[in-house]
């Protein structure tokens, strides 16, 4: 018999799904709007069909999470409390060994972890940050005949550094969240399977939490 | 082949404004109909600006000087850079520049995405809400191609605009200068000979280029060059994340969790 803690409800699977989705896609089909010479070379008709894609996807980008919000607020607040934690000292130890740990996770002994990594809770915060940057500019770009040149310009800027952050944080939360990096491998599950985690991954990934849930049960499976 | 170029006089223009529809009607865009569909300008301007179905507007500014109230008009339309920032932004390749120097706008392949505005010294080109395109001037090159004038340069019932190889109108527009001046307009310049590396849609500013509403010195918008400047940082940023990760992926392969374990099993909790 294995003992499973349930990390990710339903709900916050479904919308990390649809958000993932929409981000690939605006990566995309902004990524050949974003280099000229990409644009040119697929044609005019191709970048039109791609920039209402883009819009497509960019209402998806923004409404899931408010859905979320709106559905689940208390999940929401969690979140933020998660990210917002105070750092104690082995978060502080996870940050400054997690260098040496990407390249050589052989000889490196992390420390334990509460709900949400040091690291992560950086990555995710400048994630927020970023999407939400790229998604009031994204707006604003979309209403550009009703703002001034200078108004689309800043925007226009603004959009360009966001996308930037997020295509280099999508680098890393890839290869990290879809287990490319070997000792996460496997954590793929968490958010796109039953969001299940085993006792031994949780307490190899997140040490404080998986005490913390199996001392209360209140989310253990026995299977 | 050579350069052509339009000469407009603000020393000769009368601002009746035949240029203006001449524009509408060859290339076919409508004006407004309707009563006080046009914003009032305070002046006999028919529009503020530019929009989306107005290529070309004669600007009325006053200027209150020594001999009293005159009028400085102004030909508002592309002027067809040598160096267009635009056509550098533009995601589909819908600018072009001309042989003969024409910075073109194929509306056919525009999208519509406005980056032209934003990167445009002038704020030229407008976007056309009906067609979800951009225009401007394009110095009617469908006729240019047939060895014809561009239709406000025929229209001009008072000489003001003239349209040719661009050295003659360099030419001719600075012995206009010279005359102005000679009258006793100090500070007549001619715009557009070296700016944005060379127009072609030349201005003889009768009273200066600040007073007909023109940009000395004018260079693509500072962001502009910050956005061209990301495109090949972001390029090595993401090759950079991606090299390193690459490198953490291949240190990494082997790895078994029991022969290496975290701090915790280490302290013998796990």
């Amino acid at each position: 018999m294995t003992r499973y803690i349930q990390r990710h409800s339903l709900m916050k699977r479904v919308i990390h799904g649809i958000v993932a989705v929409s981000c690939a896609v605006l990566i995309v089909s902004g990524f050949i709007v974003f280099v000229p010479v990409l644009g040119r070379a697929a044609g005019s008709d191709v970048v039109q069909v791609l920039r209402i894609l883009h819009r497509v996807f960019a209402v998806s980008f923004i409404v899931a999470p408010l859905v979320g919000l709106i559905f689940a607020p208390k999940g929401f607040v969690h979140i933020m409390q998660n990210l917002f934690a105070k750092w104690d000292e082995d978060d502080k130890k996870f940050m400054m060994l997690f260098p040496k740990y990407l390249f050589a996770a052989k000889t490196t002994h992390m420390p334990k972890q509460h709900a949400v990594k040091s690291g992560q809770r950086l990555a995710d915060l400048a994630l927020i940050a970023a999407s939400v940057l790229i998604a009031i500019t994204g707006i604003v770009l979309w209403a550009g005949q009703y703002v001034t040149p200078e108004v689309f310009r800043i925007s226009l800027l603004l959009h360009d550094v966001a996308f930037v952050l997020i295509a280099i944080i999508m680098c890393a939360h890839l290869y990290l969240g879809a287990g490319i990096f070997q000792p996460y491998r496997g954590l793929h599950r968490l958010m796109f399977g039953n969001g299940r985690v085993s006792e031994a991954e949780a307490r190899y990934h997140w040490g404080h939490w998986a005490e913390e849930e199996l001392a209360s049960g209140k989310n253990v499976i026995e299977e | 082949m050579a350069e052509y170029a339009i000469l407009y006089d603000a020393s000769k223009c009368s601002a009746c404004k035949g240029c203006q529809v001449q524009c509408k009607q060859w290339n076919m865009m409508p004006s407004s109909l309707g009563k006080d569909d046009n914003e009032f300008t305070g002046s006999y301007q028919s529009m503020p600006d530019l929009n989306g179905d107005t290529r070309l507007l004669i600007e009325f500014r006053e200027e209150d000087n020594a001999r009293g109230i005159e009028w400085a008009f102004s030909r508002r339309a592309c002027f067809h850079c040598k160096e267009p920032a635009c056509m550098d932004v533009c995601p589909v390749g819908a600018i072009s520049q001309l042989p003969d120097g024409t910075v073109k706008l194929d509306s056919t392949k525009c999208v519509g995405c406005k980056y032209c505005t934003a990167a445009c010294p002038f704020e030229i080109p407008k976007y056309r809400d009906a067609f979800n395109v951009s225009n401007k001037c394009t110095l009617c090159d469908d006729r240019t191609a047939q060895g014809r004038e561009p239709a406000c340069v025929q229209t001009c019932p008072a000489g003001a605009m003239a349209y040719g190889p661009r050295d003659e109108m360099i030419a001719a527009g600075k012995a206009r200068i010279d005359e102005l001046k000679a009258e006793g307009f100090d500070k007549a310049e001619l715009y557009g000979e070296t700016e944005m590396g060379g127009m072609h849609s030349l201005f003889v500013a009768k009273y200066g280029y600040e007073t007909h509403g023109l940009v000395r010195d004018p260079k693509a918008k500072d962001i502009t060059s910050l956005m061209a400047i990301m495109k090949p940082l972001t390029g090595i940023g993401i090759a950079a994340v991606v090299g390193g990760l690459g490198v953490s992926f291949l240190t990494a392969i082997g790895y078994e969790r029991e022969d290496m374990p975290r701090g915790d099993k280490k302290e013998g909790k796990q």
